[in-house]
């Protein structure tokens, strides 16, 4: 009797067992029978090799997503990605379309047009240094993570108007893809190529775009010198104690990122109350009357390539920009404390200074770096 | 007799699973949640949405922050470290009525069980840590990239704390005229340590509470009560509304 009570405890525990290893041991079951045979890739090797980003100061070292390490097969995948029109509808447009290098990682348009020839209401982000951007991204921060947010142009109608599914099943039934997401991944079968890991190898991609290397980099590294006017528009934006005005700059756009990635009203728009911005930026997301017409202090690192400049590319130039700042913002009840309706009052001789201190924020070891060029070409 | 083995196996097993769990536990601890709250003359303080009255004309805030450190509780066994360092961000707490009322909570999940008859902490940033800047953490650290608006390159310093609003000079409505100020308070000698006695029990798995009041009207007045003469913003981090302000951390920080 003692034996058989414990005996039958103990094929219970196993019958357990043996149903929780048969539900890992199924074999997926194909839900659509009708769509193509997935191929074995189990006999690609996976060997990854993980990718350390190296550490440049002043930057500092960015977190990597634990579900999503850096590994040298997931970037390559992901800059391929990246660069293909095959995430598009037509198959005519890519991610690098709306984010060029040259442009500092934007298309140097006011506004960016999609697929479709539709123009859309935002000015396209540099993706530069993106990896540490954790407090939301877009203008407005509606999504937070770099993965959610490759998940967006693909299937958005104003960008590349496709859908996934589609994008999946032209990956799986590609050359090339299938071998590069087992190296990237270690899946076993061109089943396994998902939207999910496609994003992950994007922002992978993206996580290793980090800009370091600009003239401001090196001085505050003691490998360089500014010249005179770079020196003096240094002081400025960083409102140095001394006879010089103070630009405010640093506040919203201070070292190392050149963003303090919060959220602001920088008194670009005239609007006679808080309901009347035409693109309500963070407001849209928070639904709080103070958002409205509040965005996101974009990085000013490669500026002087991004231009026009603001959320709807309103400036073509940062002498227009420096102008805005200096003589005119305007007043709402959300406008920040930092920006000055009454004026900054730099003199033409201050605007040209701070104009060149922007400049000594290009990096251009960065934007012709050959391992985020198109690999295609 | 095979089975018995196996089964007396198994189940030593998990007996000394479950056992080894606890044994790693040898301290009692306690939990202890530690809110902070803005005030204006006693009210809940409502940022942006809702106007005070200063000195006879209507004011409204828009962010307060600040840093506390090196915090712990303290008994005559000597002193428990709370944390190194915290960022307090009452902007994100404040929008509301019902989130001022819960405000900013920090929580402390395993304090050892015991009478404490102090808190001590600073606010600001201690000098050794305010000697690094934003560079040298993990983005998301509290002295971190993420934090980066918190620190001011022209004071190699931290911004202790923040207080930005709107004042309206002619009581004719917020506008271009008025003043919109930013009290950024920096540098060493403006670090404000505070200590508050109070007797906290805390008992082996119990959750306790306790409440930070800070009333942004008495960090604004001096010590006879007469209120501040608010400016613009003015950029010298370590100027004298800035140190009055620092040092108020004292009168205006009380355990509820
Ligand atoms: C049609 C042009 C266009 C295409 C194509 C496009 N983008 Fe963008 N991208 C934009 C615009 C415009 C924004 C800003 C949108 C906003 O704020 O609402 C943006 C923003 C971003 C951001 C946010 C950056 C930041 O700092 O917040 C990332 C990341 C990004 N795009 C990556 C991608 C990726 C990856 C793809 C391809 C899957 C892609 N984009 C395709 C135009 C485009
Ligand atoms: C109160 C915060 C704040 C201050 C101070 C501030 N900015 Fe900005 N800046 C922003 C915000 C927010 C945006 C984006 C606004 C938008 O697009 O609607 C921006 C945008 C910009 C852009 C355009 C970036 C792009 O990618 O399009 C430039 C250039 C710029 N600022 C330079 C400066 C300079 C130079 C100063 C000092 C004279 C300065 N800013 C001061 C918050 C600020």
């Amino acid at each position: 009797m003692f034996l058989s009570v414990k005996n039958t405890y103990l094929y219970l525990f196993l019958l357990c067992l043996f149903f929780s290893c048969k539900k890992n041991n199924t074999p997926p079951v194909n839900p659509n029978p009708t769509t193509t045979e997935f191929k074995d890739l189990s006999t690609i090797s996976y060997n990854p090799i993980p990718v350390e980003l190296p550490v440049i100061s002043p930057l500092p070292p960015m977190d990597i997503p634990s579900d999503n390490p850096l590994t040298e097969d997931g970037i390559a995948l992901g800059r391929f990605l990246f660069y293909d029109p095959i995430l598009s509808g037509n198959e005519k447009m890519a991610c690098a379309d709306c984010h060029l290098p040259k442009g500092g990682f934007t298309d140097n348009l006011a506004v960016s047009t999609g697929v479709d020839g539709i123009t859309g209401l935002r000015s396209s982000m540099s993706l530069i240094n993106s990896g540490y951007f954790t407090k939301g991204l877009f203008w407005d921060g509606r999504i937070q993570t770099l993965e959610e947010q490759a998940l967006l142009p693909v299937e958005d109608v104003i960008e590349l108007h496709n859908e996934w599914e589609n994008v999946e099943e032209k990956l799986r039934a590609h050359n090339d893809y299938p071998a590069r997401f087992r190296k990237a991944f270690g899946i076993n079968t061109t089943e396994g190529i998902t939207k999910e890991l496609a994003v992950k190898a994007i922002a992978q991609f993206e996580r290793s775009l980090v800009s370091a290397n600009s003239k401001y980099d090196q001085v505050i590294r003691g490998e360089a010198f500014f010249e005179d006017d770079e020196l003096t528009g240094f002081e400025l934006f960083f409102d140095e104690p001394n006879e010089l005005p103070d630009a405010e700059c640093g506040h919203c756009h201070n070292a190392p990122l050149f963003t303090v990635n919060q959220y602001f009203n920088n008194g670009i728009d005239s609007v006679a109350s808080l309901e009347d911005f035409k693109d309500k930026g963070l407001g849209a997301i928070t639904n709080n009357l103070f958002d409205n017409g509040k965005f996101r202090a974009p990085s000013l690192r490669n500026i002087a390539l991004t231009a026009p400049y603001m959320h709807d590319g309103r400036f073509e130039t940062l002498e227009e920009v420096i102008d805005h700042y200096n003589e005119g913002a305007h007043f709402a009840d959300n406008i920040d404390p930092l920006i000055m309706t009454k004026g900054l009052g730099l003199s033409a001789q201050h605007k040209k200074d701070l104009i060149a201190f922007l400049h000594t924020l290009t990096d251009t070891s960065f934007v012709n770096n050959p391992a985020y060029q198109n690999p295609f070409e | 007799m095979k089975n018995i083995i196996i089964f007396l196996t198994f189940s030593s097993l998990l007996l000394a699973a479950s056992c080894g769990k606890e044994n790693t536990n040898p301290i009692d601890t306690a939990k202890l949640n530690l809110s902070f709250r803005a005030t204006y003359g006693g009210e809940a303080l409502i940022l942006e949405q809702k106007n005070y009255t200063y000195k006879g004309n209507p004011i409204r805030f828009t962010r307060i922050n600040f840093y506390v450190s090196d915090m712990a509780a303290v008994n005559n066994d000597g002193e428990t470290e709370l944390a190194e360092i915290q960022f307090i961000n009452l902007t994100e707490t404040h929008k509301t009525q019902v989130d001022a009322e819960q405000g900013t909570v920090m929580t402390f999940s395993k304090v050892p069980v015991g009478t404490y008859n102090q808190l001590k902490f600073g606010v600001g940033v201690p000098a050794d840590l305010n000697k690094t800047n934003p560079s040298d953490y993990s983005t998301s650290h509290p002295l971190g990239a993420d934090n980066s608006g918190e620190y001011w390159e022209a004071w190699d310093s931290y911004i202790f704390a923040k207080i930005e609003g709107q004042f309206d000079t002619d009581g004719n409505g917020f506008d271009g005229n008025d003043i919109s100020f930013a009290y950024h308070a920096g540098r060493d000698n403006l670090y404000s340590p505070i200590k508050l006695d109070n007797s906290i029990n805390l008992t082996a798995g119990n959750t306790t509470e306790l409440v930070f009041e800070l009333d942004i009207k008495t960090l604004f007045s001096f010590p006879q009560g007469d209120l501040i003469d608010l400016e613009s913003h003015n950029p010298n981090g370590h100027g004298a509304e800035n140190f009055l302000i620092m040092d108020n951390f004292k009168r205006a920080l009380q355990l509820k």
